[in-house]
C-alpha cells in the first residue's frame, strides 16, 4: 500500500490536471487586491476570500481525485498491471485515496501559509474592529480539509463502479451541491416555515437530511471571518460525523470495488 | 469480511449519532451570518447562466437569515442585524435576477421600514420596475415609500396611479386620490401592512408586520377619537386624557413597542416609541446605503 | 505438481441485455518447468481465463489454483509475473521507474533491484531509453519493458497474454530465445497467442481452446511424437520400392520417398543395402492440428 501511496503522490505532481489545479494557488494574489476594494471590511473579506479560494482548490482536487486515480486506472486498464502484483484490491484502493489525500494536505498547507500572508497584508491596511483569531482560521482550514476528504470519498465511491467519466464527475458535483444545501433546506422547513408543510413531507425531508452528507457542519468560515466563538462541542460533533460518514462511504466503495470485474 | 463489518458497525453508530448531530447543528443555525456578498455586477459576469439561480439563492438566504432574527426585530434591537450585508445581498440578488419577486418584496419589507433605508429600497424597487413593468405591487410599494416615509406626495400619487392603472383596483384609485391633496399616512400604512401580511408566507416576518399593524390600528383608533372630539367640542383635545374625560374612549391603548401615545400640536397621534423608527436612531436621512 | 490448475471455470458476461458465455467449463493443468502455449481463435476465452488467474475478473463458478493457492488470494501471485495484452502501464513512469515499482511491489531488496533493473534493461536493449517516459515508447518497447518488469521479480511462473503481438520479426526471434533461457532457469511459462508459429517454435505443450472450453491438450510427448506423421527418405534415383506413396525425383540423381510413420520400419528393412542419404521426420504441423480441431468442434 505504501508503494501505491507514494506512486499516487508523485504522479499527481507530475500530472497535467495536478499542475493546473496546483497553479490555482496563484489565485491568492487577488486576495489583497480584491479586499482593498472594500471600505471597512478588509480583514473580514480577506479571511472569507482566502477560505473560499482554498475551498475551491480543494473542491477541484476532490472532484478529480477519483478520476485521476481509480477511474483512470480502470479506464486505461492500468489496474491489469497494478493488481497483478500481490496487492489486495482494498490496499490498492485505499493507497490511491491516501496518496491523493496527501496531495490535498500539501495543497492545504501551502494554501494556509498563503492565506496567512494575504490576511496579514489586508489586516495591516485597515484596522478591523474585530480581533483576528488565527485559531479559528486554522480550524476552518482543517475542517474544510475534512469536508473535501469526505467529498473525495464519494468520488471514489462513484469511481468504484463507474464505467463512464460522467458518473464520478457529475455525481461528485451533485453531492457537493446537495451536501451544502441540505442544512439550509432542513432549517427552512423545520423552523422558518414549519407550519406550511405536511408531516409526511417533513418525515421525507428528515430522512433525506439524515442520508445526505451535511457539508455545512464543516463550514466555520463566519467564525473565522467574524471572530465568533467555536464551541468544542461543535468541533467534536463535526469530527465524529466525519469519521462515521467517511467510514461508511469508504467501506461501501471498497465492497463494490472488491466485487467488480475489471474487464 | 472486515469491510462488511466496518460498514455495518459504522452504519449503526451513524444512526445512533445522527439525532445528536442534528441537534448540535441546530444550535449553530442560530448563528446564521449573512457575511459579505460580492458585487452583483461582478458576479453576474462570472456565473453566467447560473445567475438566475444564484439570485434566487441569495434572496432565499436573506429571508432565512431575517426570519432567524425575528426576535431582535420585534424587540427593536436593530443593531444585532447585519442590515448593510442584507442590503448588499439583496442588491446582488436583484442584479443577478431582477425578475425574482421575492427579492424586491423582501427588500421592501426589511429595508424600507425596519432599517429605514428607504432610499436604498426605492433604488432597488425602481431597478426592478424596469424589468417587471406589469407588476402593480412595485408602484404600490414605491408610492407607499414616497408618501409615508419621504412625504413626497406628488411622486407617491403618481406611483399609486400607476398601480391603479395596472390593476384597476379601487384601493389604489383611492390611495392615489388621497395622496394628491393630503397625506393619509396612517390609513395608507394600515392598507399597506394588511397587504404585506396577506402576501407574506414567512411566519416570522408576518409576526413583525402583525405587531406593527397592531400599533397602527391603535393610532388610527385614537385619531378617530380625536376627530370625534373635534366635531363634538369644536376644538382639538390638549391631551389624550381629555378623550377619556369626555367619554369618547375608555382608556388609552398600550403601544406594543412599549412607548406612550400623545397628541402633537396639530392634532396628530404619535408615540414616544416612534414605532416606525429604524435601526439607527435619528439618523434616517444621513448614512444611506450606497 | 501442476503449477496452474484450472478447474471448471464458467463465466458469462452481460453485454447490454444479451448474455455472452465467455468460459464454458474450462479445465486444464500446466506442469512445472514447461513453456505452455494457450492457443485459440479470437474470442475463445483466453484473456478471460488469464484475468481470472490474476483475479482481475471473478469466475461465476470454478476456481484456479496457482502453486496450490486459490487465485482469489493475493499470495497466489507472490512469484508470478503477468503481462497483459498490449500492456497498459502508467505512462508517466519511466522505464526504470516501472521496473523498480514492480520490484517494490514484490518486496525485493533495494540494492538488488537496482542492479537487476540495469541487467534487464541491458538484456532487452532498453538501456538507452531507460529514463524516458513510457508514453514515448513504441509498441515493441512497451512489450519489452513490460516483459522486463515481470522478470525483475524473479518469477516462478510467467503468465503472458499475447506477448509477441507488438514485436517485429527480429524482436520475436530474440524474445523467443529469452523465453527459452528463462525456462531453462526453472521458470514455468504460460502464454496465450493466436499465432501458431510462435507457439510451435518454443512450446513443450499446447492447450487449444474454442468457445470457452479446452478442445485439445497436447502434452510434451504428444508434441514430439504424435505430430510426426511420416518420414522423408532421400535415396539415389535408381532405387525402386513398392508401396511407396509418393516419390519425387530430384535433379542430381536423387529421389525423395515419403513413407507413413507406421511403415518406416518395413521400408528401412526393404531398403537393405541401399545407400540411404538421410531420413527426416515429417511433422504434421500444429497449424494442421489446430485447424482440424477447430473445424471438428
Amino acid at each position: 500500500m505504501l508503494t501505491i501511496i507514494s506512486l499516487t503522490f508523485k504522479n499527481t505532481f507530475k500530472d497535467r490536471i495536478g499542475i493546473i489545479i496546483l497553479s490555482m494557488v496563484l489565485l491568492y494574489i487577488i486576495v489583497p487586491v480584491f479586499s482593498s476594494f472594500s471600505m471597512r471590511q478588509l480583514q473580514e473579506i480577506s479571511i472569507t476570500m482566502s477560505i473560499t479560494i482554498n475551498s475551491f482548490i480543494l473542491l477541484l482536487l476532490a472532484i478529480f481525485g477519483s478520476i485521476a486515480t481509480v477511474f483512470r486506472d480502470v479506464e486505461r486498464k492500468f489496474v491489469y498491471t497494478l493488481l497483478s502484483h500481490p496487492l489486495k484490491r482494498s490496499d490498492y484502493f485505499m493507497g490511491r485515496f491516501i496518496g491523493f489525500a496527501f496531495v490535498m494536505l500539501v495543497v492545504l498547507i501551502s494554501n494556509f501559509v498563503l492565506s496567512v500572508i494575504s490576511i496579514k497584508i489586508c489586516a495591516a491596511m485597515y484596522k478591523s474592529r474585530l480581533p483576528l483569531l488565527w485559531g479559528n482560521v486554522a480550524i476552518t482550514f482543517v475542517f474544510s480539509y475534512l469536508q473535501y476528504l469526505l467529498l473525495m470519498a464519494f468520488g471514489f465511491l462513484f469511481a468504484s463502479f463507474a464505467t463512464s467519466f460522467f458518473i464520478p464527475f457529475f455525481a461528485t458535483i451533485a453531492i457537493f451541491i446537495t451536501g451544502n444545501a441540505s442544512q439550509g433546506i432542513y432549517d427552512y422547513i423545520f423552523h422558518s416555515a414549519s407550519k406550511e408543510y405536511s408531516e409526511l413531507f417533513k418525515v421525507i425531508i428528515k430522512a433525506i437530511y439524515y442520508i445526505l452528507p451535511n457539508f455545512s457542519s464543516f463550514d466555520f468560515t463566519v467564525h473565522a471571518a467574524y471572530a465568533l466563538k467555536i464551541s468544542s462541542n461543535q468541533l467534536i460533533n463535526s469530527f465524529v460525523y466525519f469519521i462515521l460518514y467517511f467510514t461508511i462511504v469508504m467501506s461501501v466503495a471498497l465492497i463494490i470495488f472488491n466485487r467488480r470485474d475489471l474487464t | 469480511m472486515i469491510k462488511y463489518l466496518t460498514f455495518a458497525v459504522s452504519l449503526l453508530l451513524m444512526i445512533a449519532f445522527m439525532p445528536h448531530f442534528s441537534e448540535v447543528m441546530q444550535q449553530r443555525a442560530s448563528l446564521v451570518k449573512l457575511g459579505f456578498v460580492p458585487k452583483g455586477e461582478l458576479y453576474k459576469a462570472v456565473v453566467g447562466s447560473f445567475r438566475w439561480f444564484e439570485g434566487e439563492y441569495y434572496t432565499f438566504r436573506s429571508i432565512v437569515y431575517y426570519g432567524s432574527k425575528v426576535k431582535a426585530v420585534m424587540k427593536r434591537r436593530y443593531n444585532e442585524i447585519e442590515y448593510y450585508n442584507l442590503y448588499q445581498t439583496l442588491k446582488a440578488a436583484i442584479i443577478l435576477n431582477p425578475y425574482n419577486e421575492d427579492a424586491y418584496y423582501f427588500a421592501q419589507a426589511a429595508l424600507a421600514w425596519d432599517a429605514r433605508q428607504v432610499k436604498a429600497a426605492i433604488k432597488l424597487l425602481e431597478y426592478v420596475y424596469k424589468y417587471r413593468p406589469w407588476d402593480f405591487q412595485i408602484p404600490f410599494f414605491l408610492g407607499f415609500d414616497y408618501g409615508y416615509f419621504l412625504h413626497d406626495y406628488k411622486k407617491a400619487g403618481e406611483y399609486y396611479r400607476d398601480a391603479a392603472n395596472l390593476t384597476h383596483a379601487s384601493l389604489f384609485v383611492n390611495l392615489a386620490a388621497k395622496y394628491l391633496y393630503e397625506g393619509g399616512d396612517t390609513e395608507s400604512a394600515i392598507i399597506y401592512l394588511k397587504y404585506m401580511i396577506s402576501q407574506t408566507r414567512n411566519k416570522n416576518i408576518k409576526k413583525i408586520y402583525q405587531k406593527r399593524l397592531n400599533a397602527l390600528l391603535k393610532v388610527e383608533f385614537l385619531q378617530k377619537a380625536v376627530e370625534k372630539y373635534k366635531t363634538k367640542f369644536g376644538k382639538k383635545p390638549a391631551s389624550l386624557k381629555e378623550l377619556i374625560d369626555a367619554g369618547i374612549i375608555e382608556k388609552i391603548p398600550e403601544d406594543p413597542y412599549g412607548g406612550r401615545f400623545y397628541i402633537t400640536k396639530n392634532g396628530k397621534i404619535e408615540t414616544t416609541s416612534k414605532l416606525a423608527e429604524g435601526w439607527r436612531h435619528g439618523s434616517n436621512t444621513s448614512n444611506e446605503f450606497k | 505438481m501442476a503449477v496452474i490448475q484450472v478447474m471448471n471455470l464458467n463465466k458469462t458476461y452481460k453485454q447490454k441485455l444479451k448474455k455472452v458465455t465467455a468460459l464454458n467449463n474450462m479445465s486444464f493443468k500446466v506442469e512445472k518447468g514447461q513453456i505452455c502455449g494457450f492457443l485459440g481463435p479470437n474470442g475463445a476465452g483466453k484473456s478471460t481465463t488469464l484475468k481470472i488467474m490474476m483475479d482481475l475478473i471473478r469466475a461465476d463458478s470454478g476456481k484456479v489454483l496457482i502453486n496450490g493457492i486459490e487465485s482469489t488470494r493475493t499470495d497466489s501471485r507472490k512469484k508470478v509475473g503477468f503481462m497483459p495484452e498490449n500492456p497498459p502501464y502508467i505512462d508517466s513512469l519511466t522505464g526504470r521507474e516501472l521496473l523498480l515499482f514492480s520490484a517494490k511491489m514484490h518486496n525485493i531488496d533495494y540494492q538488488k533491484e537496482k542492479k537487476r533493473a540495469d541487467e534487464l534493461l541491458e538484456m532487452l536493449e532498453l538501456s538507452g531509453s531507460a529514463d524516458k517516459k513510457l508514453r514515448n515508447y513504441s509498441k515493441g518497447m512497451i512489450q519489452r519493458i513490460g516483459f522486463a518488469s515481470t522478470l525483475i521479480i524473479e518469477p516462478d511462473l510467467l503468465i503472458l497474454d499475447e506477448p509477441m503481438s507488438g514485436l517485429d520479426p527480429i524482436g520475436r526471434y530474440k524474445f523467443k530465445n529469452i523465453l527459452k533461457e528463462v525456462k531453462n532457469s526453472g521458470t514455468t511459462i504460460f502464454f496465450s497467442s493466436h499465432i501458431i508459429a510462435d507457439i510451435e517454435d518454443i512450446c513443450n505443450s499446447v492447450i487449444i481452446v474454442k468457445d470457452g472450453r479446452v478442445i485439445k491438450q497436447l502434452t510434451q510427448k504428444d508434441m514430439k511424437s504424435m505430430a510426426i506423421e511420416g518420414y522423408r527418405i532421400l535415396v539415389p534415383k535408381d532405387v525402386k520400392i513398392k508401396e511407396i506413396e509418393k516419390v519425387e525425383r530430384l535433379e542430381d540423381g536423387l529421389q525423395v520417398m515419403y513413407v507413413k510413420r507406421e511403415l518406416l520400419n518395413k521400408t528401412i528393412h526393404d531398403l537393405k543395402g541401399v545407400d540411404i542419404i538421410s531420413i527426416e521426420p515429417v511433422k504434421k504441423s500444429l497449424e494442421a492440428i489446430f485447424v482440424k480441431e477447430i473445424e471438428q468442434n
